[in-house]
């Protein structure tokens, strides 16, 4: 018979690990529940990650962080989405930004009126319809969470931090909540010889650690997932071909920009991530197309800043472990599989796993069934987060380097193709309601990548071309309004939430 | 038994030509009449600006025209009143809105309760109860909601680049259906106090049974059949020059027309998509032309490019615009200063009277008298609007101004400008293109306050005055911040222009 689910021991303490203890702090209580981190030191975090989406505020709700205070914390920036520069093709440059083209109207979405005009003759761009793009552009930023003017557009937004300070800072509150963390590393595990249940760990000094319930959160190594448990691994690689990254700090150059910048490069892609106090910067590339020296040097040679650290190589596989839960282990973070971070997803993917977790926690059981449903949820989260990358890579012109005519011209998943085909036919996304990129994102890219579709949805022909032309102009004039009314997003941090180490600098 | 008219030669030029055409062939081409075109060669200058009232929306509606085209293919932009600077002494700029001012209380109009408030010490301008005027002055556009349309009747006119709206109509005339011929106007045969036919330089012909004159200031047919020729104006009105120039457009773009006056005339400003059209209007007495063309760019403040064009100024009516079996139409008819936006008014009341008073038969038109008499009155009416700028104007110490104030008035506007001062009520005839809430704009706004306001308004308690006026005054606010702005509109037509970044 299985033990009631009592004491739940987080393996890691990275970004995955600490987010899972406050939130299972916050959540569940350590009244009723006994919550345990193991994390070594001496193994250390990957430390990057430092961009997100807006998603995380629901987060930091649940957390209950206060958001200035975790902005001061983590030297924090606002976030308005990710320009992509050269990927279409060298010298293109569009924005994929958070929040919303337009106003959907008549059951579907804003860009099928906007094609419209456009096929009528008229003029302005998709971009100059959507605020965050437009802010960006002026680097520009206002939290407008409180404002209910219906006439202006609101301002979503997410953040740029410092990940390795997002950890320590989470892991203070949970502490604060009774969190019990425990310093060493795992060399060995005690399984239960008739259920296969974990029954506690070893570390290295020779204590045991037992538990109920444990998160393996130990980055990409998988220590219970993958390594007692070989849930196995989906390999994505041969459409998502990027399998290392150099990472480097450097100096800023200027005020923070609202965005992360993602330039396409002869065998994969770079970042900058402006934060209050530095800029970060990392070359995500496939190693069977440059070299691991090569990529560094173009990376520091491209920096706008003096470099604050030496470079660090981190190596990955794209892909997703075939089963995260398993018996009384799930696996969540690196641990449970990495997509490569063009769009920011893997600390959103650690969010949901949470989500799912809480909305599933096991009673005094845990039943088969739902571990079961919750490994199809996660598989089907990363599944459809993995075609929206593949498709920023197929759906190119670029055609200068090897790696480039790789990813254009590869096989790519059947649904994506029905996507690709149905986009270019009449304008359309084929989303589901629960996917994490919406149309708005997929338009966003497919179209900033080149695809331009022929037609649109025949709803869109409903309303007169009056008044369409007024809808259009009405919402480009509460865009317009917005941004007069916003201060430039330096300014916005100076006096909302700037980091102390600058004000006492 | 009398023939009725089978065919109408419409002859002129630029818009007079196009609208006339278009809009007979609308409302008489269905029935068989046929209407022919003949265009002379074009009289307009290369940065001609057309400023025009919303009644034109009305016209483009019968017309057929749909706005989007207009916005497309016109430089347009919307106007939705004209500001006027300058024009007494050191008092800040007024607008004139196309819109009513304030709401009455009971039965007595907001003016007076305006002007008490404003005696007691209230410094808010009578304007700033305007939705039109305040959304004008914040670069809106009349889109109103309907929580504002028992309030306001806010409505915009159009500025025209002249050439490229000439270019829209003849596009929309020949679409329907028309005949067209074109050249050199060689000879107009009369006979018998009526056209008989038109000749062209290549020795065509043309009969037709009604005649329009849509040439311009030439009046190249009327001037055949009108023996008195056209009453002058030039003794009302104190300049007699006119230049016209482009300036840089204005970001972002401004929804009203702005008419600065300075020592020696006015200068207007009119927004256009590509430009700021400019329009000075001057007298010789103070000022040669060549000071005109130095003084723009100061008056205007915007960088001014291209050469000046500079005509003399004339103002008149032709009270016989319709003679035999001719009919003059636009400034065939009638001449006016550019001021108060008519560039096309009296075209489109001339165009609607025809239409109306259409005649019966081909040999012989009473209608005519009737059609004279009415549309001579629309148009003193506007001369009057018109007069009424300067004969308010408190340009003290300026000869141009001075004499301005003191020039003839026509007894109508006397009576106007007296009757508001003592009543606050405004003596409207029926046939005026300027209604109430206009003439009580401009009074007010030229500074020409009641004597006394109604006795009425003193049964109002102050604290309830004063809580009534914000009550407008944060209602307007609201309405205004949900309205479109222009420049959102403008993006919509304007080419766009190549983008490095994204
Ligand atoms: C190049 C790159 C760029 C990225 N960019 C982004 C981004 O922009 N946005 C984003 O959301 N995400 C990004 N990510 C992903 C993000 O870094 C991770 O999702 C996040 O850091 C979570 O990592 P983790 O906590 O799962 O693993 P780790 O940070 O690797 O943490 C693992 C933890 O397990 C502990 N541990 C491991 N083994 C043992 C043991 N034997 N005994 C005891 N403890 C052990 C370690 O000490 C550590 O505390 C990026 C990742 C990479 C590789």
């Amino acid at each position: 018979m299985q033990k009631k689910i009592r004491k739940i021991v987080i393996v890691g303490g990275g970004t995955a690990g600490w987010m899972v203890a406050a939130a299972l702090a916050k959540t569940l209580g350590t009244h009723h529940h006994d919550i345990v981190l193991i994390e070594s030191e001496m193994i250390g975090t990957v430390g990057v990650g430092e961009a997100t989406i807006p998603q995380i505020a629901l987060y930091n709700s649940v957390v209950g962080l206060d958001e200035a205070e975790m902005m001061r914390e983590t030297n924090a920036t606002f976030k308005l989405g990710i320009e992509f520069r050269d990927w279409r093709k060298l010298d293109h440059s569009y924005f994929h930004p958070f929040g919303f083209y337009g106003v959907d109207m008549g059951g579907i979405s804003f860009s099928h009126y906007w094609l419209r005009w456009k096929k009528a003759g008229g003029n302005l761009d998709y971009t100059k319809f959507n605020v965050e793009t437009e802010a960006a552009r002026d680097e520009k930023f206002l939290r407008t969470n409180d404002d209910n003017n219906i006439y202006m557009p609101s301002v979503n937004y997410a953040y740029q931090f410092d990940a390795s300070l997002y950890a320590k800072y989470l892991r203070m509150i949970s502490e604060k909540r009774g969190v019990r963390r425990i310093e060493g590393k795992i060399v060995d595990s005690a399984q239960n010889a008739e259920s296969g249940f974990i029954e506690s760990v070893k570390l290295e000094n020779g204590q045991s650690v037992t538990g109920d319930f444990f998160i393996d959160c130990s980055g990409f190594r998988g220590l219970l997932i993958e390594q007692v448990y070989k849930a196995g691994y989906h390999d994505w690689s041969s459409m998502l071909p990027v399998n290392k990254a150099v990472a480097v700090p450097c100096a800023k150059n200027g005020p923070p920009l609202p965005y992360t910048r993602s330039t396409a490069r002869e065998a994969g892609w770079q970042w900058r991530i402006p934060l209050q106090h530095r800029t970060g910067n990392g070359y995500v590339f496939s190693g069977e197309f440059i070299s691991e020296d090569e990529a560094t040097a173009r990376l520091m040679n491209s920096l706008d800043g003096e470099p604050l650290a030496d470079p660090k190589v981190l190596k990955f596989t794209t892909g997703v472990r075939k089963k995260s839960w398993i018996k009384n282990v799930v696996s969540v973070g690196l641990s449970n599989g990495f997509l490569e971070p063009l769009e920011s997803t893997s600390i959103h993917l650690i969010q949901v796993a949470i989500a799912k977790i809480l909305a599933m926690f096991p009673g005094d059981q845990i039943q088969t069934g739902l571990v079961d449903q919750y490994n199809e949820e996660m598989h089907w989260e990363y599944d459809h987060v993995k075609d929206f990358l593949i498709a920023h890579y197929h759906v190119t012109e670029r055609d200068d380097t090897p790696f480039w005519n790789y990813v254009r011209t590869m096989e790519i998943p059947d649904e994506l193709k029905r996507r690709l085909e149905t986009f270019r036919n009449r304008g359309e996304t084929l989303c589901h309601k629960s996917e994490l990129f919406k149309e708005v994102s997929w338009f966003a890219v497919l179209y900033g990548q080149g695809l331009e579709p022929t037609g649109y949805h025949p709803v869109a022909n409903s309303i007169s071309e009056d008044d369409l032309k007024l809808r259009l102009a009405k919402i480009r004039s509460g865009i317009q309004d917005r941004l007069n009314g916003m201060p430039s997003h330096q300014e916005f941090i100076d006096r909302y939430c700037a980091a102390n180490s600058l004000m006492s600098a | 038994m009398s023939r009725p008219i089978e065919t109408i030669t419409v002859v002129g030029r630029d818009a007079a030509l196009w609208l006339s055409a278009l809009g007979l062939q609308r409302a008489y081409g269905k029935v068989g009449v046929k209407v022919h075109a003949i265009e002379l060669p074009s009289l307009l200058q290369p940065n001609d600006v057309l400023s025009t009232l919303p009644t034109t929306y009305g016209l483009h509606g019968l017309l057929g025209i749909a706005e989007n085209n207009v916005f497309r293919f016109a430089k347009a932009s919307y106007v939705l009143g004209q500001r006027f600077a300058g024009w007494s002494g050191s008092r800040p700029p007024f607008m004139h809105p196309y819109d009513s001012t304030g709401t009455n209380f009971g039965h007595v109009d907001f003016v007076h309760f305006w002007q008490k408030a404003q005696r007691a010490g209230m410094n808010v301008p009578f304007e700033n109860f305007s939705i039109g005027a305040v959304a004008a002055a914040q670069g809106r556009i009349a889109d109103l909601r309907e929580s504002a349309t028992p309030f306001s009747k806010a409505a915009q006119g159009f500025n025209l680049d002249a050439f490229s709206y000439g270019q829209l109509l003849k596009a929309y005339a020949l679409k329907s259906g028309i005949a067209h011929s074109q050249g050199i106007l060689e000879k107009v045969d009369v006979a018998e106090g009526a056209v008989m036919s038109v000749t062209l330089a290549d020795g065509t012909r043309h009969e037709g049974d009604l005649f329009v004159d849509a040439t311009g200031p030439q009046a190249s047919l009327i001037s055949q059949l009108d023996e008195a020729g056209p009453d002058s104006w030039d003794h009302l009105y104190p300049c007699n020059r006119m230049m016209v120039m482009a300036g840089a457009p204005v970001s972002p773009a401004p929804s009203y027309s702005h008419i600065q006056a300075f020592r020696g005339g006015w200068v207007g400003m009119f927004p256009l998509q590509d430009r700021t059209a400019i329009v000075a209007v001057y007298s010789d007495d103070e000022l040669s032309d060549e000071d005109m063309t130095q003084s723009v760019p100061v008056l205007s403040s915007v960088p001014v490019s291209g050469d000046a064009v500079v005509s003399s100024l004339n103002t008149g009516l032709r009270r016989n615009a319709w003679v035999g079996n001719c009919v003059a139409l636009g400034e065939a008819a009638v001449m006016l200063e550019p001021l108060d936006a008519v560039s096309l008014h009296p075209l489109h009341t001339g165009l609607s009277l025809l239409v109306d008073h259409f005649p019966a038969a081909a040999d012989a038109m009473p209608q005519a008298r009737l059609f004279n008499r009415k549309f001579a009155g629309h148009m003193e009416n506007i001369r009057d609007f018109q007069l009424a700028h300067y004969r308010l104007n408190q340009r003290y110490d300026e000869p141009l101004w001075d004499r301005a104030r003191e020039m003839e008035t026509p007894e109508r506007l006397a009576y106007k400008l007296s009757t508001f001062k003592a009543t606050g009520q405004v003596p409207l005839h029926d046939d005026e293109a300027f209604e109430k809430e206009n003439w009580t704009s401009i009074m007010i706004g030229h500074n020409h306050l009641l004597d006394q306001y109604h006795p009425l308004v003193d049964g109002v308690p102050d604290a309830e005055l004063m809580q009534r006026f914000q009550a407008m005054l944060k209602f307007i606010a609201e309405e205004v911040s949900e309205m479109t702005s222009l420049s959102a509109h403008m993006e919509l037509y304007a080419p766009q222009k190549p983008r490095s970044s994204f």
